[in-house]
């Protein structure tokens, strides 16, 4: 077995999971998502670029997966499919639950267009700044602030007050909405 | 109750995984990496011992080799330009796409074609390119808005291998499949097509496959990537899309052997002869024969040859908005033969062309 066959099959038995469920934010469901992150891991151990241990492949593969994403309109099409699953705007009182929070979460970032749905996962779950979300999705800084605050104010609406996602390190843009 | 978005993102990925859930299945992705680094590995193999080569004979075969070589990267090129990296493009500022489909690739089933848009283009023993083309707009939730790029201005096309375009095709004209199709069209007596075309069809369109630096020279064989871009769609935003996959194959220069008294004006694509029978006048009179190829655009390169020897159109099936499918039937004619050419997907062979001769 070659040395990426190792790294491969590392990388799945211990992330896969975890590279599925990150795909799944952006596609909305778990067999797109899988379709994803296939797609993602033949380009990334394609490439022969030396991926020699699992945690920096996984780091490269949701690179990919990102890529091949923003690539994809037959997804984006299934995605516009999938709008209708909209949680609402009512949010439910009562005490931290994780699960529905992950489930609202679902919800609420399949209402987003792809490239503010991009953006969303790259700031909160990839923690890149503006800039490198900018470099990374081939858009302007001001352009990723819009997109984070039209997110924001959209995902606002189904799940509530989101007072971290509120203390971004831009300014964000007014979008001439009320609420 | 408030959210914390980024606990919520990363309880979503990486929280517990539901029992039962089965592991992601690597089978399928292990054989298709293997595949394109062998890919990859042999066109390195191929440069490397052409390079060789060109030491041991000379200075005109050194510089015939670096003629048919692949530009290096030009530092400051046009995002799309020969020389330019790939990810100068940049990505589609907006909810717009473009779908490029590959003649031959999709499958005809009883009722409908079906294809994968974001598919490869194909496998090609020649060096022409057949696609058709849509661009795809994001009209609000839930609903998309297709166009078909006039056939003067199509999409652009860039082939990248290693980051890097390594052509730039162009310009674009119709296939001789398409050819027939808008023949037919003009001359439907149904009124179906009062105007001709279906300007709502995806038209298929061939550009030439040439490297970049070179005088018209073919690209080598190998695994590329196809990006497409347009203006059109867009008023101000450039509209990209991609990577494609292509694979170009090794060209197959055997001529099929023929039995004796098969008409020579009849150019077959080479190939492995299937069959070759030639009828006995009780229900019909000519030739039936059919030839195996390699690839996916041995119907493309069959109808060239038939049109590089003097065959015209005569009439074509119009099938599922005017793509051409994998067994559409295209009927092509000279001076003296009539020809009916028709595809499937061979048993032994990627593609298996079947010829109907018969004189006029």
């Amino acid at each position: 077995m070659a040395d990426w066959e190792h790294v491969l099959d590392a990388l799945v038995r211990e992330r896969g999971a975890a590279l599925v469920r990150y795909a799944a934010l952006l596609t909305g469901g778990t067999a797109e998502a899988e379709d994803l992150v296939q797609e993602a891991l033949v380009r990334a151990f394609s490439q022969g670029r030396p991926l020699r241990e699992a945690h920096a492949a996984e780091a490269y593969v949701r690179r990919a997966v990102l890529t091949v994403f923003l690539d994809g309109y037959r997804r984006r099409r299934r995605w516009s499919g999938v709008r209708h699953l909209l949680a609402g705007a009512e949010t439910t009182d009562g005490p931290e639950d994780a699960s529905a929070a992950r489930a609202d979460v679902h919800a609420a970032l399949a209402t987003l267009r792809p490239r503010l749905r991009a953006c969303v996962v790259l700031r909160y779950y990839d923690d890149l700044t503006v800039p490198e979300i900018a470099g990374r999705l081939g858009l302007s800084d001001g352009t990723v602030k819009r997109y984070l605050s039209d997110a924001i104010h959209a995902l606002e609406g189904a799940l509530g007050p989101l007072p971290v996602a509120r203390t971004l390190d831009v300014t964000l843009l007014p979008t001439g909405r009320t609420r | 109750m408030s959210t914390d978005l980024s606990r919520a993102l990363h309880d979503a990925v990486d929280g517990p995984v539901a029992a039962g859930r089965p592991a992601l299945d690597t089978t399928g992705v292990a054989a298709r990496i293997r595949r394109r680094r062998a890919v990859r590995a042999g066109v390195r193999g191929t440069v490397g011992l052409g390079a060789a080569g060109a030491v041991a004979l000379g200075a005109a075969t050194l510089a015939r080799s670096d003629a048919a070589g692949l530009p290096a990267a030009v530092p400051g090129a046009e995002p799309g330009a020969c020389g330019s990296a790939a990810e100068s493009l940049g990505s589609t500022h907006g909810d717009a796409s473009i779908e490029v489909v590959g003649a031959g690739v999709g499958v005809l089933s009883a009722t409908s074609w079906q294809y994968d848009s974001r598919g490869p283009l194909g496998s090609l023993q020649g060096r022409e390119l057949a696609v058709s083309f849509t661009t795809v707009l994001d009209a609000g939730p839930g609903a998309t808005a297709e166009l078909v790029p006039s056939l003067d201005e199509p999409p652009h096309l860039a082939v990248v291998r290693d980051g890097i375009v390594v052509s730039v095709p162009g310009p674009a004209r119709r296939t001789p499949a398409q050819e027939a199709v808008d023949s037919q069209a003009r001359l439907d007596p149904s009124g179906l097509n009062p105007g001709g075309h279906d300007a709502s069809a995806p038209r298929e369109l061939v550009v030439d496959l040439a490297a970049c630096g070179t005088d018209g020279e073919p690209l080598p064989p190998g695994r590329y990537d196809v990006y497409a871009w347009t203006d059109a769609a867009s008023p101000g935003e450039r509209v990209v899309d991609g990577p494609w996959e292509l694979e170009l194959l090794e060209r197959a220069s055997t001529p099929v052997p023929l039995p004796a008294g098969f008409p020579a004006d009849v150019p077959l694509v080479p190939g492995e002869l299937v069959e070759a029978v030639e009828l006995d006048g009780t229900t019909a009179s000519g030739w039936l024969v059919t030839v195996g190829v390699a690839g996916t655009d041995g119907r493309q390169r069959a109808l060239r040859a038939l049109a590089d020897a003097g065959y015209t159109a005569a009439s074509a099936e119009l099938l599922d908005g005017g793509r051409t499918p994998q067994s559409g039937l295209t009927t092509l004619l000279d001076a003296q033969h009539v020809v009916e050419l028709s595809e499937t997907v061979g048993t032994r062979h990627d593609r298996e062309l079947t010829y109907r001769i018969r004189e006029r």
